[in-house]
């Protein structure tokens, strides 16, 4: 269930924004029962049957605890303060992180866009540094900012800070030739060009962006946390875990999808109300 | 009635400077090659036409002709490699008051609603009041679109978006309209209906038009005189008066003389398309 988030989600291609339809136009388009019935029904049907897998011992408790121990352990969990603490400095990581990230890729990517010089001398870099799998520098930035929640923000912002900047340079591409024209007939500046033109053009890029940094940003925050951090919800997986607190550990799972859920439902939602527009 | 048809380079001598006033657009001799990836492409060879304050000029030609170079050149939104072309009296150039442009396509903004996407122009003028949302209101009723101010344009067909499109090019009251095709992606009736209004906001408002379009027919019945350009390269081959009766009506478009204009335009591109010997569609 934890990866559901992140699943489909290929970090080295720009995301275009007709990258696919919203929830609300899923639920549109193909009704209630198709949207909502029929995963409900496999994944009770795939929950049944871990259940009976777990419990007749075809595999071990311990290692694959049941859903019926995980839901309790969960319970327990969120009873509990150390686990609101954590997920208080997780969700703090991310969204941080993901402002930050998010910011820089948007004047980075504006500056790429607007001035050719710029982007001839920086697409090539951005390119390159796309490939480079970037949690890998998550020992890094713990060896430069420390085991708190810096270098946590650090590497969520650097992780969501490339999809963005893509779609913002593709964002800015996507604009109306006509358009363009008939504001530079109006006489209008450099500014109010992007001000009523370019901006609002690129906006659907830039929110397929944003949607794919929200869940990249969890990622990089759960990966900094692992590599080194003295809380949070990835210490929490960690600490169960090496306790053999398997059913715990995935309770914790079960909760980042959740934050993982809302922060990408957030994002949605102001999609929906900014970019009234898209899809017409 | 009958049809005057004057050669393009007959009429650019003699009364120039007294004409200068009194010609709304003068193109003379303009040559344009476009520098592409694949070589230099010829798209207008040292053409020449005028239109006059207050005349309706039509450009028509098949694809290929330069006939939306030419608008484009004459908007200022592209240069030019010879010749002169003349706006107003003044040289072509883009941020004027006195000139307003339409494309094939509406081009309005989906994030502003019809009345907004109206008032756009006003705003980059800096000409933003009451009174002129009321003018912009005004005219969105004149294009027909009454009760559709708080509208989206993707909430419109498309024939109603490009009424907001000339309603959009109206509200600041050029004095000059460019346009390139403005209803050519349209259904016939639709274009028939809109080319009548177009004929009547001409008539009334007095103001001069270049219109550029592939179809003769609408040419005909809209212009004053319709340029004939052949295409690779773009040229001038000729200059035709209508001469058809003002205000204009669906039914000029049923009367001989417009099937006998529509038809000798039609040959003279023909007899061109021939004598390189190569068959037109």
């Amino acid at each position: 269930m934890a990866t559901e988030v992140g699943v489909g989600m290929d970090p080295a291609r720009p995301v275009t924004p007709d990258a696919g339809p919203s929830f609300r136009e899923r639920m549109r388009e193909r009704g209630i029962v198709s949207t909502i019935l029929w995963p409900t029904v496999s994944l009770i049907a795939i929950l049944l049957i871990w259940e009976w897998l777990s419990k007749t011992g075809r595999v071990d408790e311990i290692i694959v605890p049941a859903p019926t121990d995980i839901a309790e352990a969960f319970v327990d969990l969120v009873q509990e303060t150390f686990f609101w603490e954590a997920t208080w400095v997780t969700v703090q990581e991310t969204v941080i992180g993901f402002g930050a990230g998010v910011l820089g890729a948007w004047i980075l990517g504006t500056l790429i866009g607007v001035f050719r010089p710029f982007r001839l001398a920086f697409y090539p870099l951005v390119v390159v540094f796309q490939i480079t799998p970037r949690v890998a520098l998550a020992p890094v930035f713990l060896t430069w900012f420390g085991f708190g929640i810096t270098s946590k923000i650090v590497m969520a912002a650097t992780i969501c800070f490339f999809p963005v900047l893509i779609n913002v340079v593709l964002g800015l591409e996507t604009v109306d030739r006509d358009a363009r024209d008939l504001m530079r007939s109006f006489g209008a500046s450099k500014w109010e060009e992007y001000r009523k033109l370019t901006l609002p053009s690129s906006l659907p890029a830039i929110f397929a962006g944003l949607k794919v940094a929200i869940t990249l940003a969890l990622i990089g925050a759960i990966v900094a946390e692992f590599v080194g951090a003295t809380e949070g919800m990835g210490v929490l997986i960690k600490t169960f875990n090496f306790q053999l607190q398997v059913a715990e550990g995935f309770a914790v799972i079960l909760a980042l999808s959740i934050i993982g859920l809302i922060l990408y439902g957030i994002t949605e939602f102001l999609e929906s109300k900014i970019v009234f527009w898209r899809g017409h | 009635m009958p049809t005057k048809v004057t050669n393009s380079s007959g009429q650019s001598s003699g009364t120039e400077a007294a004409a200068a006033g009194a010609l709304a657009v003068s193109v003379k001799d303009l040559s344009k090659t476009y520098n592409t990836r694949r070589g230099p492409v010829e798209a207008v060879r040292r053409s020449s036409f005028d239109v006059r304050r207050g005349e309706f000029v039509a450009l028509v030609g098949p694809s290929g002709c330069g006939k939306s170079t030419i608008l484009k050149i004459a908007a200022g939104l592209i240069p030019f490699n010879e010749g002169t072309v003349m706006v107003g009296g003044e040289d072509a150039r883009s941020g004027r008051r006195d000139v307003g442009i339409m494309f094939q396509a509406p081009v309005l903004l989906p994030w502003r609603t019809v009345l907004d996407n109206v008032l756009l122009p006003m705003e980059i003028f800096g000409l933003t009041s009451s009174e002129a949302k009321d003018r912009a209101h005004e005219l969105l009723n004149t294009v027909g679109l009454r009760g559709f101010d708080d509208k989206y344009p993707w909430e419109l067909s498309g024939g109603m978006q490009q009424r907001a499109s000339l309603a959009r090019v109206l509200v600041y009251e050029p004095g000059i309209l460019l346009m390139d095709e403005p209803f050519s992606a349209l259904d016939e009736f639709t274009r028939e209906h809109l080319n009548v209004e177009l004929a009547k906001i001409h008539e009334t408002y007095g103001r001069s038009v270049l219109y550029v379009t592939h179809n003769i027919q609408e040419a005909v019945f809209l212009a004053d005189r319709v340029v004939v350009m052949k295409p690779h390269p773009g040229e001038v081959l000729d200059v035709v008066d209508t001469n058809l009766p003002r205000p204009r009506s669906l039914d000029v478009l049923l009367e001989e003389e417009t099937t006998r204009l529509v038809t000798g335009i039609r040959r003279k591109l023909y007899t061109h398309e021939l004598k390189r010997g190569r068959h037109g569609d």
